[in-house]
């Protein structure tokens, strides 16, 4: 399984914080929980900052996925 | 000139002689008058009433001629809002015509500025007008930088923080009161008594608006009353009064004494902190603090509990035809934007502490680690699931970036990210509530929120290590609030110790080389070993351990953008740029967020397209052009009102001819003149410098770049700046930006 967690207004807006899929890639992933939520339906994911273990994929989605990897998704931020 | 201020100013008789002259400008004025023997400054500008007891009432802002600038802070209404647009042949609505921009006259008075400030001499209970005019208001334009200006002319030597001589500078700017959005800080400087150098702390609220509303830019207060104190400014007077009932109450309940004393307009309180000489006590203004750098403290050493500003002046803005308007583009701008009309009205600052953690910046741990495994419990996502009752924000401002939370059924301010991190992941605190009540607590009592955090994570390693016996433990909170209340009274060892801040500490039980702070001031919430162009900013900033008087590079390390955050490529000069710009956005009364529309929202909402990704790449290469950009202002001369608003409602505002490069140049011109005066207080290379567990120990002993190399980029930094290889700006840099030096500068 993979766990993915959301971040931001992300998270505020979709009222959804963590969820878990079973994906093959990273856009395997990111497709299945839009496919699962209503929230995400509309969502252009991709856009969004996307760490996989720590680390930001830079928008290569089709990095490979094993079980127990953890991806992050977060909304734009900044401001301190 | 600091023997000067001492001298009381008489303010009606012999001001009123010389009246009619030409003014002086204040750079001017500093030299002169002490050749004139102590004989009475001149008056600011010609027509101005010499004294605040010359003034005649002025007309509330509700008579005569209305302006925008003087809405109070309600959204300005479009520039032509009641004239219905005829419809255009073809049924389309025809648009409005633009307003024809008005052109300043020479010698016509600046508009926006209320064109006085005033100083106070507590020592003998006078005041009197100080001189500055036009042409100082067009090179220090305000708020910090106008302050840094004052207290150049009086700080020539080595002065104490609590010796009556240190001044308080409090200043607005052009755009406060001008209606302009997220537009409503003031600036309070003076030395430190946490650093022994010139601070400067920002504030949000309403302050500014109603000290210019009773006619002043600025408040110079200087020496020291006899017993406790509070100063009612008005339009037409200045009073001492009797502050020993409100000796002893907390800000909350000062602010609410006051207010039943019929004191409804701008109010800047300290609380026990301040009146105990706490270090890092700060200066309350309704929710909102002057939190960093201790000035609370020199309130409470000159016996002034608190400073009330009332008024009705209207501020005039100078053409406010097309101010109007183009504050309805700006306030567009900012609810357009992903950070300024998303993320920060929904999340506050706390929302940056997840991607803190992502990030390895988030503080641990009195930083000895970049992530905390519970970060979830005090995020700001929490923060807001949980304990949000509301937003709140300033007056103008459109992001609405405060959190209202509920303690003991009382509705009060929530933490921001520095004390989600400060007193959460850093001391290993995962209880939200602890932290919300705890906030609520350090305002009441007057601590700046950072300071004693990151002063009580040190006292916990210390404790840990052995090194002083104090029973304190990481993660064992149970205490906080009574150590709150020890420390703000002083009392017991405890209390007295951790009034003096995390230094001071350092320097009785050991410990340096994990003591976080950066010429005595206590870092902020990011952990630089993983964003290192944030660790020089804290390194050679002016104030100490400040994230924004850093630079703030950790927005594009990480936050915001993403560059390489571990390479010293680019930051010297980033780190030079960013200072120079925020230096002069706050000096016009605006809030550092206006300045997240200067990154394109495709950098935001888009940071894996293609573009996104090539300008996060270039931007470290960048160094060579914003050096040549520096050097060379006249490069930038142009105005790019999407991404940098600002100079382009200041000209409006008040008739200015400013634009991006001349901002950058008075932000420089700033940030040399604070290091000019922490020159005089001492300061040199050897205090730019950061404690070894942030320079020599890796944060992730596998990557050997996790540490702050912070020599190299020193030195990349100074030769930025045109400084000496010892920190120092030359004289040939001091002349270029028009400043005049003494001659041991």
């Amino acid at each position: 399984m993979i766990k993915i967690n959301l971040y931001g207004v992300l998270r505020i807006d979709s009222k959804l914080s963590s969820l878990t899929v079973d994906a093959a890639s990273v856009k395997d992933a990111l497709l299945a929980i839009k496919a699962e939520n209503q929230a995400l339906k509309d969502i252009e994911l991709a856009n969004y900052s996307i760490f996989l273990n720590g680390k930001n994929i830079n928008g290569k989605l089709k990095k490979k996925l094993k079980d127990g990897d953890e991806i992050a998704i977060i909304s734009p931020i900044a401001g301190g | 000139m600091a023997e000067e201020l001492k001298k009381p100013v008489k303010d009606t008789d012999e001001k009123a002689v010389c009246d009619s002259k030409p003014a002086k400008p204040a750079n001017e004025g500093a030299q002169a008058a002490a050749a004139n023997d102590g004989k009475p400054a001149k008056p600011a500008n010609e027509g101005v009433p010499t004294s605040a007891n010359d003034v005649k009432p002025a007309k509330p802002a509700n008579e005569g001629a209305p302006t925008a600038a003087a809405n109070d802070g309600k959204p300005a209404k479009p520039a032509n809002a009641g004239a219905s647009a005829a419809p255009a042949e073809g049924g389309k609505p025809a648009k409005p015509p633009k307003p024809v921009k008005k052109k300043r006259k020479p010698g016509e008075k600046l508009g926006a500025y209320a064109g006085r400030i005033l100083r106070i001499n507590l020592s003998d209970k006078t005041f009197s007008d100080y001189p500055f005019d036009d042409r100082d208001r067009e090179k220090y334009l305000g708020g910090k930088i106008l302050a840094a200006k004052i207290l150049y002319d009086h700080i020539l030597k080595k002065t104490d923080a609590f010796d009556p001589e240190n001044i308080i500078v409090i200043s607005s700017g052009p755009l406060n009161g001008a209606g302009s959005p997220s537009s409503s800080r003031f600036n309070i400087s003076g030395i430190s008594p946490l650093t022994g150098l010139v601070t400067s702390s920002n504030c949000g609220g309403n302050f500014a608006l109603h000290m210019k509303r009773a006619g002043f830019d600025a408040v110079i207060i200087v020496g020291k009353a006899e017993k406790p104190t509070f100063l009612k400014i008005t339009e037409t007077n200045v009073e001492f009064l009797s502050a020993e009932e409100l000796w002893g109450l907390t800000t909350g309940e000062t602010q609410e004494k006051l207010d039943k004393l019929g004191l409804k307009g701008g109010k800047i309180v300290i609380g026990p902190a301040g009146e105990n000489l706490v270090r890092y006590a700060c200066i309350i203004s309704g929710e909102r603090a002057a939190g960093r750098g201790g000035l609370g403290a020199v309130f409470g050493s000159k016996n002034l509990k608190a400073v009330t500003a009332t008024g009705a002046k209207p501020t005039e803005a100078f053409d406010k035809e097309n101010l109007t308007a183009f504050n309805k583009k700006w306030t567009a701008i900012l609810r357009g934007h992903p950070l300024t009309g998303m993320q920060l009205p929904k999340l506050g600052t706390a929302g940056l502490l997840s991607i803190m953690q992502i990030k390895h910046i988030l503080a641990t741990k009195n930083f000895s680690a970049g992530q905390y495994a519970d970060f979830d419990k005090i995020s700001g996502e929490t923060l807001a699931e949980t304990r949000l009752l509301k937003n709140k924000g300033c007056l103008t401002c459109p992001i609405q970036c405060g959190r209202v939370v509920e303690i003991n059924g009382k509705a009060v301010k929530g933490p921001e990210l520095e004390t989600l991190g400060l007193l959460g992941s850093n001391i290993l605190n995962n209880d939200l509530d602890k932290i919300c009540d705890c906030n609520y607590e350090l305002d009441e009592y007057g601590l700046d929120t950072i300071s004693f955090a990151g002063s009580l994570a040190f006292a916990m390693e210390l404790g840990e290590k052995g090194l002083w016996n104090n029973g304190l433990k990481f993660g064992k909170i149970d205490e906080v609030s009574e150590l709150i209340r020890k420390t703000a009274l002083r009392e017991g060892e405890i209390g007295e110790l951790l009034a003096e801040g995390s230094k001071r500490m350092s320097e009785k039980f050991g410990g340096k080389e994990y003591c976080i702070h950066s010429k005595g001031m206590e870092l902020s919430a990011y952990e630089p070993r993983n964003a290192v162009g944030q660790g020089l900013g804290y390194a050679v900033s002016n104030r100490g351990g400040c994230h924004l008087n850093a630079g703030y590079l950790v927005v594009l390390e990480g936050l915001g953008l993403s560059i390489n955050p571990t390479t010293p490529s680019g930051k010297a000069t980033l780190s030079m740029t960013f200072q120079n710009l925020m230096e002069s956005v706050s000096a016009a009364g605006s809030c550092l967020f206006t300045t997240y529309a200067f990154f394109p929202k495709f950098l935001i909402s888009k940071p894996n397209m293609l573009l996104s990704r090539l300008v996060n790449k270039a931007l470290p290469y960048l160094g060579f052009a914003l050096y040549l950009a520096g050097k060379f202002p006249t490069l930038l001369a142009v105005n790019l009102p999407p991404i940098f608003p600002h100079p382009v409602a200041i000209n409006y505002a008040t008739g200015l001819k400013l634009n991006f490069g001349k901002m950058i140049r008075i932000g420089e011109r700033g940030y040399n003149l604070e290091r000019l005066i922490n020159r005089r207080l001492g300061v040199s290379a050897k205090d730019d410098t950061l404690p070894k567990r942030l320079t020599d120990e890796l944060q992730d002993p596998k990557n050997p770049k996790s540490k702050v190399p912070l020599e190299k980029m020193k030195k990349r930094y100074y030769k930025s700046r045109g400084w000496t290889k010892d920190g120092l700006p030359t004289k040939r840099l001091i002349k270029r930006l028009g400043l005049e030096p003494l001659s041991t500068d």
